[in-house]
């Protein structure tokens, strides 16, 4: 395999973490409605999860997932330091977010990471220019 | 005293950007690295590796950036070692900060792991030059 493979290949297994890690955000928003979406422990789990995609995405290169993400990332970090109890209308937003961010990610793939279409080859040392 | 960049103690807690930037920083770099996970796991190995350069993540559970720092500097032979923190919480007041604690430079999360390895490489030279400039 080739240092650019190896990226590629790279970028395909974090691409599926990062659909993994959304759907344990959904899971944690979503799935409890009603008896503990508002519960602020989930929506602090939710906003760490959440907050981990934003960078991970980032560093990936999927720049507009990532934007994305810190859109819902800020908006639970409000959540949890403005109310207490967490406000309905906020968190209605907050889901709003969620949906946005999952319609996106359904239409990235890791074609799409600026890294996966970079070209390595003026950027590998000597050494492992050969295959790994 | 070495003239280029050989050595890194990499320590971060979340899987991908680790993957990641290890890639970067072996593969297109070609540097000897430690990967860490956590504070803990960093202050325990880091003094048998000798590195040049200390890469840390800030927001880190249990033990963060700043006190992994902290007990790094501690540490006999690692003292001098110019450290780089790597966070998504860059505001002015905030990498001031780090800079204050005794950083050599601050990267802001996300960033590019295709030019970390220049990046940290001008990073090291400059702190070489200060340090000798003392």
């Amino acid at each position: 395999m080739t240092v650019q493979e190896e990226l590629r290949a790279l970028i395909e297994r974090n691409y599926l973490k990062l659909c993994e890690q959304l759907d344990a955000v959904t899971r944690l928003l979503v799935e409890r409605v009603p008896a503990s979406a508002l519960d602020p422990a989930s929506i602090a789990a939710a906003q760490g999860l959440t907050h981990q995609l934003r960078g991970a995405a980032g560093t990936i290169g999927f720049g507009q997932l990532s934007a994305a993400a810190a859109e819902l990332d800020e908006s639970l970090s409000r959540l949890l330091s403005d109310e207490s109890p967490v406000a309905a209308d906020r968190f209605e937003r907050c889901l709003g977010l969620l949906v946005a961010l999952r319609r996106i990610a359904e239409q990235t793939t890791p074609a799409m990471s600026a890294l996966y279409r970079a070209d390595l080859a003026s950027m590998v040392p000597p050494a492992q220019c050969s295959a790994a | 005293m070495a003239t280029s960049l050989k050595r890194i103690t990499y320590v971060e807690d979340e899987p991908d950007i680790r993957s990641l930037t290890e890639f970067a920083l072996t593969k297109l770099g070609g540097f000897s690295l430690d990967v860490c996970g956590s504070g803990p796991e960093a202050i325990e190995r880091t003094p048998d590796f000798h590195p040049d350069l200390i890469v840390l993540d800030v927001m880190m559970p249990g033990m963060d950036g700043i006190e992994t720092f902290n007990r790094l500097h501690s540490i006999p032979g690692l003292a001098d070692t110019p450290v780089v923190f790597m966070t998504a919480r860059a505001m002015k007041h905030e990498t001031d900060r780090y800079r204050a604690c005794g950083a050599a430079d601050v990267i802001e999360k996300p960033f590019d792991p295709l030019s970390l390895p220049d990046r940290l490489e001008a990073i090291w030279q400059q702190a070489n030059a200060t340090r000798q400039a003392a």
